[in-house]
């Protein structure tokens, strides 16, 4: 045993270079933002920031177009992490099932991930286009021409179904160990007893890696509730502000209008709404395991 | 043996340390040094290509500069600016638009130009259009120099002008100048159709600088004359939204913008006119198989204008006085040499050039240099963009078909009223230039 590596001295030094940034990037803006909040400062203006109490909150208690905003990040949620947990554990199920190759199926399902956000933006765009756009073409045999991206209804669906393909990936890969870590002995029992292949899924694998699913869904709820370089890069927040979400709404205020306190009071709402989600699955999944 | 190493390797540092700092301040190195500019410009097209080219001739004239010339996307380009000046790192010339120049005046982020003006280029203000000098200054002071003039102008496709027959006596195709004639044009070419390809008269390329131009043709405006007061529902905006909701809706020219891209549609020969700025003009010109012109906008309202932008260079505040002064040397160049930078679309923003020679033989630029009077530029108050922005989403839903444009147009009134209210109450600068 090596007893300087176990040494406080030793455990600092090594915590320090992160610790440093993490305190400088990190924590202090994130108290710097919430104190710019209670104030009124306009970059813009050119003057000092002026004190006004709550009263960015309540503004934004009566913002429409924030709330609209808000409810347009729920709605993305509610889409996209319902899609992307069943296609990563559709994925993963149906690989884990593969008798070999299972490195090539997991290589090309993960790829879309590894896209930067801008290109895979870009590529759905022209995807989605509706004169020459490659799902139109697809769907010419049948008379069909959807305006993906450019109507309302369409828009916010057409956007959680490319980032269902470009994120689900990351799931998939933590589903996918989740399978291959229940022991085979567990499916050998239900094969004696007869087991079909579905109801070895539904008695044996699902509840085996709930744990894990349960930490996916958090995953996918939080990174879907800071979604914004998806509706930014494809839709500009349009068409009619369907898809603008907060984060958006949040960075056209801080840095278009240079609101910076509004804008901080806006994310800091932002931040507690996403905080009493995850302490609500937090409660939750701690009600399911006590339940156990 | 090993302390004695370390020693030597000490020693030659020292000595290395010594003779760089021995080189860097003796008289022949620092008269040899470059003045480094830093030159931030939103060209990223084939007009970025063509400044590359105006800044090394720069350099060849001016050996004793450095331009490090950095273009950024114009969707991201103010912001970055803006933060950049906030935080004291403002490059020290930069390009931005005349609706922009307030927004960064007022703010203290661009250098008072009042004291650089000599003989030579109080001559070149007097040269510049007369529509553009109210826009170069702030609170009473030169702070900023125009590149070019841009406006919007009329793209049209002369092969689909000659299959719908809409053609003079000799055979040329017929730009139309005026209502009348461009619903005609419209209606002729939509009826070169056939069910397995659509063609349309119109295509709203543009749809925020054609809301724009519509409304200014039929007298409207963002601001009251004082800049004081947001006047986006008068009826003359009313109408002019009408307007363009009605060539889609009622004249059936324009398809719906919301399921067209009516360049790409313009390009691809299923559109046979549209409005768009001169800056596109690159994207056509090189497709040498594409017979096309650009002429001034027909006059659809009861008069003649067009949305109207100059690209502004400004200097930043607090520099040294050599970099003041290579940067104002940079400014001029780009200025007298304007009649490059127009090759790739933007007009020169000087008399003498527009009225050269060369120019007038430059087309289809020089066809809208008669546009220039009419043109309207964005009001100059530093809240533009939150008012311009309620404008855009009134017209948004205009052009969608969403809402009446008085019910849209009176909503984004209380709106920008109330982002004017704000500013009136926080700043001292609520009124901008006219």
């Amino acid at each position: 045993m090596n007893r300087q590596a176990g040494s406080p001295g030793a455990a600092v030094l090594f915590l320090l270079p992160f610790a440093a940034a993490f305190l400088v990037f990190f924590v202090g803006p994130t108290f710097f933002g919430l104190g710019m909040s209670f104030f009124d400062w306009e970059m813009l203006s050119g003057l000092p920031p002026r004190w006004v109490g709550g009263g960015n909150y309540l503004e934004a208690l009566q913002d429409a177009r924030f709330h609209r905003s808000l409810l347009v990040t729920g709605l993305f949620v509610f889409i996209t992490v319902p899609l992307n947990l069943f296609a990563s554990l559709g994925l993963a199920a149906g690989v884990s099932a593969l008798p070999k190759r299972q490195g090539v199926y997991r290589s090309l399902i993960y790829l879309p991930v590894l896209l930067n956000i801008t290109v895979a933006s870009l590529l759905w765009r022209w995807f989605y286009n509706t004169k020459f756009g490659l799902f139109n073409k697809l769907l010419q045999p049948w008379g069909l021409e959807l305006p993906w991206l450019t109507d309302p209804a369409l828009a916010l669906p057409s956007i959680s179904l490319m980032t269902v393909w470009w994120t689900s990936g990351v799931s998939f890969l933590i589903l996918l160990t989740a399978f291959q870590q229940v022991s085979p002995s567990l499916y050998e029992a239900a094969e004696i007893d007869g087991a079909t292949g579905w109801q070895k899924f539904r008695f044996v694998s699902l509840p085996q890696i709930m744990p894990v699913v349960g930490f996916c869904l958090l995953l996918e709820v939080l990174s879907s509730f800071k979604v914004f370089g998806q509706p930014f890069l494809m839709t500009g927040g349009g068409p009619e502000g369907a898809t603008r979400v907060a984060m958006q709404y949040i960075y056209e205020t801080g840095f278009s209008f240079f609101r910076m306190g509004y804008a901080s009071a806006l994310s800091w709402i932002s931040f507690l709404l996403i905080f009493c989600v995850t302490l609500l699955h937090r409660i939750g999944s701690g009600k399911g395991r006590a339940g156990k | 043996m090993l302390r004695n190493k370390g020693v030597w390797g000490w020693l030659v540092l020292a000595l290395m340390v010594s003779g760089v700092f021995w080189i860097w301040s003796s008289p022949d190195f620092r008269a040899s040094r470059k003045i480094p500019l830093n030159f931030w410009t939103g060209f990223t097209g084939p007009d970025g290509e063509r400044m590359v080219d105006l800044i090394r001739e720069f350099h060849r004239q001016n050996p004793d500069v450095e331009v490090s010339l950095q273009r950024i996307d114009w969707g991201v380009y103010y912001n970055k600016l803006f933060v950049a000046g906030l935080g004291g790192r403002s490059p020290e010339v930069f390009i931005l638009h005349a609706g922009m120049m307030p927004r960064f005046a007022s703010a203290g982020l661009m250098a008072e130009m009042d004291e650089l003006l000599d003989t030579q280029s109080r001559a070149a203000l007097d040269d510049l259009v007369p529509v553009i000098r109210p826009k170069l200054q702030w609170e009473g002071h030169q702070v900023a120099w125009p590149l070019d003039v841009h406006m919007l102008g009329l793209y049209c496709n002369l092969n689909l002008f000659r299959k719908a027959g809409w053609v003079d006596a000799v055979g040329h195709p017929k730009i139309p100048r005026n209502r009348a004639e461009f619903l005609e044009a419209g209606a002729a070419l939509r009826k070169l159709s056939t069910p397995s390809r659509e063609i349309w008269g119109f295509g709203i390329a543009d749809p925020n600088l054609i809301a724009l131009t519509s409304c200014y043709q039929f007298g409207g405006r963002l601001m009251s004359q004082d800049l004081l007061q947001p006047v986006l529902d008068s009826p003359e905006n009313v109408r002019g939204l009408d307007f363009l909701r009605e060539l889609v809706g009622k004249y059936h020219v324009a398809p719906p913008p919301e399921s067209n891209d009516a360049w790409i549609g313009f390009r691809q020969g299923n559109i046979g006119m549209v409005m768009a700025g001169i800056w596109m003009l690159a994207d056509v010109k090189g497709d040498h198989a594409f017979d096309f012109d650009v002429q001034p906008l027909p006059q659809l309202g009861n008069q003649a204008a067009s949305f109207g932008s100059t690209h502004l260079m400004g200097l930043a505040p607090g520099l040294s006085d050599e970099s003041r002064e290579a940067g104002w040397r940079l400014i001029q160049f780009l200025s007298a040499h304007s009649l490059e930078w127009a090759k790739v679309g933007q007009l020169p923003a000087r008399q003498s050039l527009l009225s050269s020679a060369e120019f007038r033989s430059l087309l289809p630029q020089a066809n809208l240099a008669s546009e220039i009077p009419h043109l309207v530029f964005t009001p100059g108050i530093p809240s533009l963009w939150e008012v311009q922005d309620e404008f855009y989403r009134a017209g948004e839903k205009v052009l969608r078909g969403t809402e009446p444009a008085s019910t849209s147009l009176r909503l984004a009134q209380r709106k920008a009223e109330a982002v004017l209210e704000r500013s009136r109450n926080r700043h001292s600068f609520a009124q901008g230039n006219r």
